[in-house]
């Protein structure tokens, strides 16, 4: 794929947590490209890595973790800029304004004892300076407009005056305010009911219909990341194992877990059985040897219980980590 | 419905509430001096008769005219003439410094507590919220664990040791401050007035006891703060306003200082109370002429009609504080204003 058209570059990312028990290796040797004007999916199960990798790329980590090794290169800007390498002063002016990140926290992502007005203008005042407040809240109304809110009511709102899908389409407006090149979306459907999501599914295809912008949606839903993503990345402790176009991951899944995952989702016509993959995710502080997913793989060989499958290219844009398809 | 409207009838019904409570307060009053037996008007009645050998009908009335009650009158006709005294601020008359009407003892005597406890209050919820945030953001460092310490151990010592403790060692063991010229609330020498001597006569006089209040109040509202900060800092709304990129003064002031302060507010209108018990103590140890000390002199000296006008003006200075946090809260929180109750 050419270099151009790359907007972030994920290379050999090690992240660790310090707990009681010992180092938690919550991202593993990731790289991860994501090109400009995609919708990149991230799935994996809970506790696979996905937030992690999502709030390293903003350098928003809490203060037990640590990142051991690797780059995040940014071509937003016309050059590369490691953002891993970033003071925090410095990497104040990417968030929101390059790279935007609209959590699944929405429920309680706003301040509650302000109004939902002044976050869109002291967003703006943060990364612009001294702007003009009536722009802002134009721009803002625009916005609103688009994720099909009530403009008026919900900036005079307070936080609490609003529903859980509101308050999640009113942060995918405000992620908009400063037209970031990238926004990332962890989880923006879970913790709301069917009909919410399906109107936050319904703007999401708007936003990426009208501005193009390149997203990494990050979700343990399948039929989400089926519906609007390009390419899919699977996670599965803190590790990447299976990268490819939507269309080859669902119809043609090559690593074990990927199929696993597939055949874990039920469906609406048909006799398929759902099956779940047996076992549970390895713990992230003592992990096996090997490839993580050995012990529930039904195709594990010698080979995977002594040594970790690189994740390789296996055909054009297609990368998976699994000895069933590396020839070495 | 508008905000201001809803912001309206949320103080009026804190307002309702905090009525209410001083009309039981007052019901309060009426019925335990009338209802003890060997009631204060009784044993004055008998004092009298016996000190002075008034004839029980001379003694009687004169109890009556102190106490502004006459026990002929049916009980409901006696609580309605209470209540509306009460209201006009007749609360009957010293019966040791015979005619001198109560809410006049209580004026001259209040504001020096309402003075040194409202300073102390103020400076001590400040800094100690501001300690209390700091804390947290070291939270494990050495100065939050040399001040956590610090703090609970000065929290857990009672005011008055703290005010004792002042006396022996800066007063009496090293001479270092001459606490027997620091009586009262100002010095007799110096003329009351809108002067600058004045003024620093009365801080000087009203220096230690608000710094008792001070160092015995200020640990719990830093421990308190910080476990508040450390809670607040965990919340989505700081970790978005961070992805915002929102400069990290904006984000301690506004998002984790005003939000953490909020649970403090109902601590702050309980201490209050807490205060105004404490003042009897202090200003005894201190000989600070506030309510407090004329309180515990009214005590002694069993002035039944005084220690009745005491009581019930800290009831209502306490009910008023509480009303006062309340509103307070419903400004700084939208979700309170909201809910009505």
């Amino acid at each position: 794929m050419p270099g151009e058209n790359l907007i972030l570059s994920i290379r050999n990312l090690n992240v660790v947590y310090w707990a009681r028990r010992g180092w938690v290796k919550a991202v593993r040797n990731v790289s991860l490209d994501i090109y400009r004007g995609e919708v990149l999916g991230l799935v994996g199960e809970s506790g696979s890595g996905k937030t992690t990798l999502a709030l390293t790329v903003m350098k928003l980590l809490p203060t037990n973790a640590k990142i051991l090794s690797g780059s995040i290169l940014y071509y937003g800007l016309g050059k590369a800029v490691d953002l891993a390498k970033l003071s925090e002063k410095e990497i104040r002016k990417y968030r929101w304004k390059e790279i935007a990140l609209a959590f699944q926290g929405a429920m309680n992502a706003f301040n509650p004892v302000m109004r939902i007005k002044d976050h869109f203008i002291e967003t703006a005042k943060a990364h612009l300076g001294h702007v003009d407040e009536e722009e802002v809240l134009k721009e803002a109304r625009e916005l609103l407009k688009l994720v099909l809110l009530e403009p008026d009511r919900v900036l005079r709102s307070f936080p609490h005056q609003l529903s859980g899908g509101m308050k999640q389409r009113t942060l995918l407006a405000l992620a908009l305010l400063l037209r970031p090149k990238l926004i990332i979306l962890d989880e923006p459907t879970s913790a709301l009911d069917v009909v919410s999501q399906k109107v936050i599914l319904e703007t999401l295809r708007n936003i990426k219909r009208e501005f193009s912008t390149t997203m990494i949606l990050i979700t343990h839903d399948l039929s989400i990341a089926a519906e609007l993503t390009d390419r899919v990345a699977i996670m599965y402790a803190g590790k990447i194992m299976e990268v490819g176009g939507v269309e080859d991951i669902f119809y043609d899944p090559m690593h074990p877990y990927t199929r696993g995952l597939l055949k874990a989702v039920p469906v609406l016509k048909g006799t398929k059985e759902v099956e779940s993959i047996p076992g549970s995710p390895p713990d992230l502080i003592d992990l096996p040897p090997g490839c993580a997913f050995h012990p529930r793989c039904p195709y594990a060989m010698e080979r995977c219980r002594r040594e970790d499958p690189p994740l390789v290219e296996v055909k054009p844009g297609r990368f998976v980590a699994c000895w069933l398809y590396t020839k070495r | 419905m508008g905000v201001t409207s809803i912001l309206r009838s949320y103080i009026f019904l804190r307002g309702v509430r905090a009525i209410v409570t001083v009309f039981v307060a007052i019901t309060f009053t009426f019925f335990l001096i009338r209802l003890m037996p060997g009631n204060p008007i009784d044993v004055y009645i008998a004092t009298l008769m016996g000190a002075s050998g008034m004839s029980y009908q001379d003694a009687k009335n004169l109890a009556l005219a102190l106490f502004s009650i006459n026990l002929d009158e049916p009980l409901w006709l006696q609580y309605l003439k209470y209540i509306w005294n009460v209201l006009h601020g007749d609360l009957g008359k010293s019966i040791v410094s015979v005619g001198t009407p109560v809410i006049k003892i209580i004026a001259t005597f209040l504001p020096w507590t309402v003075f040194t406890v409202s300073t102390a209050l103020i400076i001590s919820f400040s800094l100690g919220i501001l300690i209390g945030m700091v804390m947290a953001y070291r939270r494990g460092g050495k100065l939050d664990t040399v001040l956590t310490l610090t703090f609970s151990i000065l929290s857990a010592i009672p005011n008055f040791i703290v005010g004792l403790l002042f006396i022996v060692f800066l007063g009496v063991q090293w001479k270092l401050v001459p606490f027997s010229m620091l009586r009262g609330a100002y010095s007799p020498y110096v003329e009351p007035g809108f002067t600058l001597e004045f003024i620093i006569d009365v801080l000087k006089h009203a220096f230690f006891p608000i710094l008792t209040y001070v160092l015995t109040t200020i640990g719990s509202w830093a421990l308190l703060m910080k476990s508040s900060t450390i809670a607040t800092l965990g919340e989505d709304f700081v970790l978005l306003a961070r992805a915002r990129g929102l400069p990290e003064r904006r984000i301690t002031i506004n998002y984790v200082g005003r939000n953490a302060i909020l649970p403090l507010f109902t601590n702050l209108a309980i201490s209050i109370g807490f205060i105004f018990g404490g003042s009897v103590l202090i200003e005894s140890v201190f000989v600070y002429r506030g309510i407090g000390l004329r309180l515990l002199q009214a005590i002694y000296q069993r002035d039944y009609t005084v220690m009745q006008g005491i009581f019930l003006i800290i009831t209502i200075a306490v009910i008023l504080a509480n009303y006062i946090a309340d509103i307070l809260y419903g400004v700084l929180d939208p979700r309170i204003r909201v809910g009505g109750r």
